[in-house]
């Protein structure tokens, strides 16, 4: 069960979801958050299981949070875990992840990244570099995913044209004109499919972050 | 067997086919052009497939 402490009164359902298992973290992450001017309502997670539960609950009401706040190295399900589950799950897409860790080692850090996290901050962030990623993710509301079942039909879509190309692949030594043709084809539309998916999954917002370069350590 | 590869292939890209007409209503020239191209291959596959079955015939 999530603990929650409203920072302020909103009257909105907007939060922050802090996943940590050691409660000083997630205090001195709430005062940060104080400090960077933030209003949501803030939500403690002990552990990956529980965020993930909490964050199951809150996508079916459709109040993702602003923001989470994640950990690495966490009793149960890792932060990494955390993140490689989000990442196969299309509500989550647009989810905003930042994780605050006491590692600073470099593999990490870029799995973390790798599993879709926006930013890594060795803990703690200093107030000035946690307000510029608090506002990314303020721009970027609402965190609610909108896929409309187009997302899947994408998938489904490049699966299939994937599935013909492999076929096609297993009879590369009799290829002819028109079965370059048609590979060419079938390449073009795996091309836009994919990059259409990415777009849906990836919206601009988040390819304009300057990344690696905001590998912020404080 | 090029003519089972691509009676194969021609199921999946069919499908394929379906399943975009299908979202066209939600989207853009973008997507149009998926399914544009995706009828071209199904209609590339049809002749292939015809062309390869007469032969063995």
């Amino acid at each position: 069960m999530a603990m929650s402490d409203a920072l302020s009164s909103t009257g909105s359902d907007r939060r922050i979801l802090i996943i940590d298992d050691e409660e000083d973290s997630f205090h001195l992450i709430r005062r940060l958050l104080r400090r960077v001017g933030a209003t949501e309502a803030v939500e403690w997670c002990r552990d990956g299981e529980r965020g993930l539960s909490r964050l199951d609950q809150l996508v079916q009401r459709e109040t993702l949070p602003t923001l989470v706040i994640l950990d690495l190295q966490m009793p149960g399900l890792s932060g990494h875990a955390v993140l490689a589950a989000l990442k196969n799950d299309p509500r989550f897409s647009r989810l905003f992840v930042v994780v605050v860790s006491s590692s600073s080692l470099p593999e990490d850090i870029a799995r973390a990244i790798q599993l879709g996290a926006f930013c890594y901050f060795e803990k703690y962030p200093t107030p000035e570099k946690f307000a510029r990623v608090y506002e990314v993710a303020k721009e970027r509301l609402p965190a609610v995913p909108t896929d409309d079942g187009y997302e899947t039909a994408l998938r489904e879509i490049i699966d299939l044209v994937e599935n013909a190309l492999t076929v096609c692949s297993t009879s590369a030594t009799e290829y002819n004109a028109a079965d370059r043709e048609l590979l060419n084809t079938l390449g073009t539309i795996r091309r836009r499919a994919t990059a259409r998916y990415l777009d849906r999954l990836n919206p601009p917002d988040r390819a304009r972050w300057p990344f690696p370069s905001s590998f912020t350590r404080s | 067997m090029k003519t089972d590869h691509y009676k194969t292939m021609l199921e999946s890209v069919e499908r394929a086919l379906q399943v975009c007409r299908e979202s066209l209503d939600k989207v853009d020239e973008s997507h149009r052009k998926i399914c544009d191209d995706l009828q071209d291959a199904r209609d590339r596959l049809r002749a292939l497939l015809l062309s390869s079955a007469s032969q063995r015939a």
